[in-house]
């Protein structure tokens, strides 16, 4: 049913040309430089939507080794009209903005935007030339924010196969049943929305206060009574290399966010692993007709792997031979599952580039110690 | 003199509706002040967790994107409407016996109120604020639903706490309220638009009066009276185009109730 709705969301895989002229601010919060910043960041000077658009950059310091990468393409790139903020700079005039850090970072841009319409994507993201007229077709009258599901895509070491596996398989039908039948969720990848309709609860100020500020984003807009919409077509996340031990904490993070959020949610998570439901239904069937529960458990599961490898495929962009190791990773992801979840359930603390946080009930930032 | 009601809760608790959709609703129906109280239930019992764990309370992480929505929603109702919005809450107690259960109404509210402890503390802590005190439907309705019988069990003793009594919540009429000489206010507790017909407060006050603060100071004096409020409940959205004009028309009753001013 997930891989059903998520193909019939991404159904419409040529993107529809905007015919509004809604010109967007692209805002770009950055921090470190990743080997594939560059590319990432040029894709979206060679955007070539519809109406004007401009880009604006957010680095803490210009000793940032993103300040210099930012500089250099907008030296290289002088048809498109980009800047560059530094937030430390600025701080004092932001101090209404609550602990989160990319929000933190985002301020002063966000303030300086020339257009309405602002489109908050994260500097790991890669795009097509159409990618804004692909994310403001998706607006209509009642539309909140447009988010996109994430594809996550150029992956390297067991840690990126991994997260690949996950962001591709279970989060991208989790999201799409989710926004389908259920709440809206969103992806902080990837938030198009109005300043003004921002506004009507608050806008960074009250964002700012939660680590999830994407969740937080499309509550609130769900709050005003307006949707949350997914675009046609993925966005692709450049994973890059990564270690187990940085699949391991980005999924702590992930798992107290939610948990702090939803926790009725959370406490349900369990049931929507493979395994789980498999030798549950197993059991079930056994004890209706007697069917063997072997049998149908490892019917279950190939069932799930298969429509899993299906939606990998179709969202990785991956080479053959990575394809092909799809079932050692999906085992191993499925396998971590519970131990991940069981170890989400002990703390309340989330590790953030640098930063130790915790999270209070709700999601509220309640503490933080810098580390570096 | 301004049409009122002062008992709404939105989606930010167990209500239907989003705020901007109930600001419409009322605006479009002629009210003059409405008060949109979300329950805050006790965060240290079950219920109370249940409810928050069904995201049906406000919580202190939902308080302040709750005010801030009320706060641009006002705005907006009285640009639209010249209607005042005014930000509340409903203190929720609830207990398995109807006789621990209590929900106070808060207008005019500023801060997160915790729901847990003492009522009396509850009570100061919202009148610090510069809040109307109201004891919702503190009598039986008579039906077999989740009754709050504890302020009425107390009402001697927490009278001088509290600004109103509810003399009329939704369709029902409380009697003994009426007779008790205590002051009082009438409102729907409205969940979903269906409900709309019912008791409502007239505030006496002119058009150019109808600020919060002067409403609320209203409530204290007591300068109101009571009506019963007919809704025309909506045709489903077809047949509005083949009886145009009967989409909600509310009307009032003639006056039916104590006026105690």
């Amino acid at each position: 049913m997930g891989t059903w709705t998520l193909f019939r969301q991404l159904r419409a895989l040529k993107p529809k040309r905007s015919l509004t002229l809604l010109p967007v601010s692209v805002l770009k919060p950055l921090k470190g430089a990743d080997p594939s910043l560059r590319e990432n960041l040029e894709s979206f000077f060679l955007l070539d939507p519809v109406a004007p658009f401009e880009l604006l950059f957010s680095v803490e310091s210009k000793k940032d080794p993103a300040y210099a990468v930012a500089k250099e393409l907008i030296d290289a790139h002088s048809q498109v009209e980009a800047r560059i903020f530094i937030s430390n700079e600025t701080a004092d005039d932001f101090a209404h903005i609550g602990m989160n850090p990319k929000l933190k970072n985002l301020a002063r841009s966000y303030e300086e935007a020339k257009y309405d319409l602002v489109l908050i994507s994260d500097s790991n993201v890669r795009v097509d030339r159409d990618e804004l007229d692909v994310l403001v077709s998706a607006l209509t009258p009642k539309t909140g924010l447009v988010t996109s599901i994430v594809a996550g895509t150029h992956f390297k070491g067991l840690g990126g196969f991994l997260e690949a596996v996950f962001l591709n398989t279970f989060y991208a039908r989790f999201m799409a049943l989710s926004n389908r039948y259920a709440k809206p969720c969103v992806v902080g990848k990837s938030m198009l929305f109005r300043r003004s309709t921002a506004k009507r609860f608050g806008g960074l100020k009250i964002l700012s206060q939660f680590l999830a500020e994407d969740f937080m984003a499309g509550e609130s807009v769900h709050k005003l009574g307006l949707q949350v919409k997914v675009a046609s077509r993925p966005v692709d996340q450049i994973i890059g290399r990564h270690s187990f031990g940085d699949f391991w904490k980005r999924h702590l993070r992930w798992g107290r966010i939610r948990k702090a959020h939803a926790p009725l949610a959370f406490c349900f998570e369990p049931f929507s692993n493979s395994a789980v439901i498999s030798l549950i239904g197993a059991c079930a069937l056994h004890s209706l007709n007697e069917m063997s529960i072997g049998a149908v458990f490892a019917g279950s599961l190939t069932l799930w792997g298969a429509l899993d490898w299906i939606q990998f495929i179709r969202l990785s962009k991956c080479s053959l031979a990575q394809n092909l190791l799809f079932p050692i990773g999906w085992i191993l992801r499925e396998s971590l599952a519970i131990p991940l979840w069981l170890r989400i359930l002990s703390g309340n603390g989330v590790d953030w580039r640098g930063n130790r946080l915790i999270l209070a009930r709700g999601g509220l930032l309640s503490e933080t110690r810098d580390r570096s | 003199m301004i049409l009122s009601d002062f008992h709404i809760h939105s989606n930010f608790s167990d209500g239907k509706h989003s705020i901007p959709e109930i600001i419409d609703f009322y605006g479009s129906r002629g009210f003059g002040a409405i008060a949109i109280t979300d329950h805050l239930c006790e965060e240290s019992t079950f219920l109370g967790k249940a409810a928050a764990y069904l995201e049906r309370t406000l919580t202190p992480a939902t308080f302040p994107l709750y005010l801030e929505i009320l706060r641009s929603e006002a705005e907006r109702a009285r640009k639209q409407y010249g209607m005042t919005v005014i930000p509340g809450v409903e203190i929720t107690k609830n207990s398995l016996s109807n006789h621990r259960s209590a929900h106070i109404v808060g207008l005019g509210v500023s801060e997160f109120t915790r729901a847990d402890g003492p009522i009396e503390d509850i009570l100061k802590h919202l009148k610090n604020q510069g809040a109307v005190t109201i004891a919702a439907h503190p009598v039986s309705t008579g039906k077999l639903e989740k009754q709050t019988l504890h302020l009425w069990d107390r009402k001697e003793e927490l009278a001088p706490l509290f600004d109103a009594w509810e003399v009329g919540s939704g369709r029902h009429f409380f009697e003994e309220v009426a007779r008790s000489g205590l002051p009082m206010v009438a409102s729907t507790d409205l969940h979903r638009f269906s409900q709309m017909t019912g008791w409502k407060t007239f505030v006496h006050l002119k058009k150019s009066e109808r600020k919060a603060e002067a409403i609320l100071d209203a409530i204290r004096s007591q300068k109101v009276s009571f009506h019963d409020y007919h809704d025309v409940i909506p045709f489903p959205r077809p047949a509005l185009d083949l009886f145009p004009g009967a989409h909600g028309v509310g009307h009032l009753d003639a006056v039916s109730a104590a006026s105690s001013a």
